[in-house]
């Protein structure tokens, strides 16, 4: 066939975050969570990355006025999914629960176990993070494990792009092309030349994934026609142009959307 | 302008998850239903006293009869889910120099490219007796007229010309779609400005000649938004340096037709939700009178493909739920049918 996206805003981010203290107590209380793998971590075969607590730059004076101001805050341990959420563990996810498929879950390239889900609204993505006690990153949580804690470009710090560590794009957005090796989604493993110092993969690239912050101005102005109503997605996909191949550059989509290609998520256990 | 969104969407059409509707007849219709499990109905043809239709769900070719019910015939067609995850396959059908003409669609993803693929066939009932082209990217839908075999290239988003011989003369290509300014930004405020304007894709979905003029219903392409199809018309001969705007506003338009009397009939696949995609039940068969409102021939569709016109008070619709909608004209209260597949 021819070809052939809302809540009050209580979720702005705050300048300084929560005590290690109340870091460490959810922490603990995560690891009481009923999905806990023998490992302690929930999804099989998607461990939990530490990132330890202390400051780091958030913000990107050089970007979009939506990204400034650069700053530096003060963030608590989290730990983050080592890869995107796979087919694969999205499948286990819907046979324990029963909740709706990926939009492209039957896609013969897209749907392969392991590549990264896609075709998922905010909505699926904060049921099956729910549902293994974690939640999705904040944007805080994403700039710090995507950019270390001194505002690296890149995960893997401040070496120009390249088809060994991202899977992005054509030069000119939206198109795809495989000169890093595929064509649409890598495997969630893939490109370990691109991770970050922690060893977390496809921060950049793969699939833009989404965050639970509801999109804001980091400034605190009012922005009332879109305050409360859109989701967060970062770090581009398969399909992005070097632009939007960045850890600072901040999508906004109706978090009801559900039929990207592109859009999948991680999830990160979160004192916040 | 921009032609593409960050977050994109592929599969505009596919048969996924597509439930059974129930459809509804506008005032002054009865229609009845028959379906066929598990099929995905793309091509409609009137066919004596039956109809034929095509199968992508299996790749076959479909006769149906009052009395016979459905039964496959023709050679068994490659068939699949392309590249971008639609289905693909025999996409349309209609009697032609004593056999059966069929337009295939792009090779399936997981298949070797085989020379009956994205190409016009001539086909008998047991057998592909010669390819006439395969110089299409995604040949979706043809009309016969006067020896000559119209084709919309759903990939090239072209109207081509083919003879019976196999040359192939590109008529026209369809302009991308403006989009409304400012609709986009409900989606995202950071991709799409209210100040920019934005096109999708002029996908030439349904194809009719009439008159002396050939009438494409281009769909417009992502994010599928409500009103922005539209039907258009070329002249069968001669250059056409622009198509003619016929009619605008339509949701989605996947056929056009003409009833006996002229008026145009359009079938719409339905109003697209970024939650739940095309909403069932709301495709529609509408009749166009001219510049007035369309009038409902038959709604409550759920991803209906395509019409035919079968005589003066009966009106066909199949769709990828497996289908087939008969409509006729009746002065007596509104009433459907429901009949098992045979």
């Amino acid at each position: 066939m021819p070809p052939s996206a809302r809540s009050s805003l209580t979720g702005r981010v705050k300048i300084a975050w929560i005590s290690e203290a109340v870091a460490a107590l959810v922490v603990a209380l995560a690891a009481t969570g009923s999905c806990l793998a023998a490992s302690g971590d929930p999804i099989r075969g998607n461990p939990l990355i530490e990132i330890a607590p202390g400051p780091f730059v958030f913000g990107n004076d050089a970007g979009n006025d939506n990204e400034r101001p650069r700053q530096t805050v003060v963030g608590p341990a989290f730990a983050m999914n080592q890869t995107e959420i796979s087919n694969e563990q999205y499948q286990r996810f819907i046979d324990d629960t029963g909740h709706r498929s990926a939009f492209y879950g039957g896609h013969p390239f897209l749907g392969l176990g392991n590549r990264p889900v896609v075709g998922v609204s905010w909505t699926d993505a904060e049921a099956f993070c729910d549902h293994y006690g974690l939640r999705l990153p904040s944007e805080r949580e994403y700039e710090r494990a995507a950019r270390g804690v001194d505002g690296a470009p890149f995960p893997w710090g401040a070496a120009p792009l390249d088809p060994m560590r991202v899977n992005g794009g054509a030069e000119t957005c939206c198109g795809s092309d495989d000169h890093d090796g595929y064509a649409m989604t890598a495997p969630v493993d893939s490109f370990a030349e691109g991770a970050s110092r922690e060893g977390i993969l496809n921060l950049v690239g793969n699939v833009w994934e989404w965050t639970r912050d509801l999109y804001a101005r980091y400034d605190g102005a009012a922005d009332p026609q879109n305050d409360g109503k859109y989701r967060v997605l970062r770090g581009g996909a398969w399909n992005s142009d070097p632009s939007h191949l960045s850890t600072t550059y901040r999508l906004a989509y109706d978090p009801d959307f559900r039929f990207a290609a592109n859009g999948g998520f991680r999830c990160v256990r979160s004192p916040d | 302008m921009r032609s593409f969104a960050r977050l994109i969407t592929i599969a505009a059409v596919s048969a996924s998850g597509v439930a059974w509707g129930a459809p509804a007849p506008g005032p002054g219709y009865v229609a009845e239903v028959v379906h066929l499990d598990g099929a995905i109905f793309s091509g409609l043809a009137e066919d004596g006293d039956g109809l034929l239709m095509t199968n992508l769900g299996d790749g076959r070719l479909y006769r149906w009869s009052a009395s016979a019910g459905f039964a496959a015939f023709g050679p068994p067609l490659s068939h699949g889910v392309d590249v971008i995850g639609d289905p693909t396959g025999p996409y349309d059908v209609a009697r032609y120099d004593g056999g059966y003409l069929v337009a295939e669609g792009w090779t399936p993803v997981d298949h070797d490219a085989l020379p009956y693929d994205h190409a016009v066939l001539a086909v008998d009932d047991d057998r592909i007796e010669r390819v006439i082209s395969s110089d299409f990217w995604n040949p979706f839908r043809f009309t016969a007229v006067d020896g000559d075999i119209y084709v919309i290239d759903a990939a090239r988003n072209s109207l081509e010309k083919l003879t019976p011989a196999g040359e192939r003369t590109s008529l026209f290509t369809f302009a991308r779609i403006r989009q409304q300014e400012g609709a986009l930004k409900r989606l995202s405020p950071t991709e799409f400005s209210g100040k920019q304007t934005y096109e999708s894709d002029a996908v030439p979905t349904g194809i009719v000649a009439h008159g002396a003029r050939i009438y494409v219903s281009l769909f417009a392409g992502f994010p599928f938004l409500a009103g922005a199809g539209k039907i258009v018309s070329i002249p069968r001969s001669g250059e056409a340096l622009a198509a003619r705007v016929e009619r605008e506003g339509l949701n989605a338009p996947v056929d056009v037709g003409f009833d006996a009397d002229g008026g145009m009939l359009v079938l719409e696949h339905g109003t697209y939700d970024q939650s739940v995609g095309f909403e069932p039940g709301s495709g529609r068969l509408i009749s166009i009178d001219g510049g007035g409102s369309p009038r409902l021939v038959l709604g409550g569709l759920t991803r209906p493909v395509s019409l035919a016109v079968l005589d003066r008070d009966r009106i066909v619709v199949c769709g990828l739920d497996g289908t087939v909608v008969f409509v006729t004209k009746s002065m007596a209260p509104q009433q459907s049918g429901e009949k098992e597949a045979q």
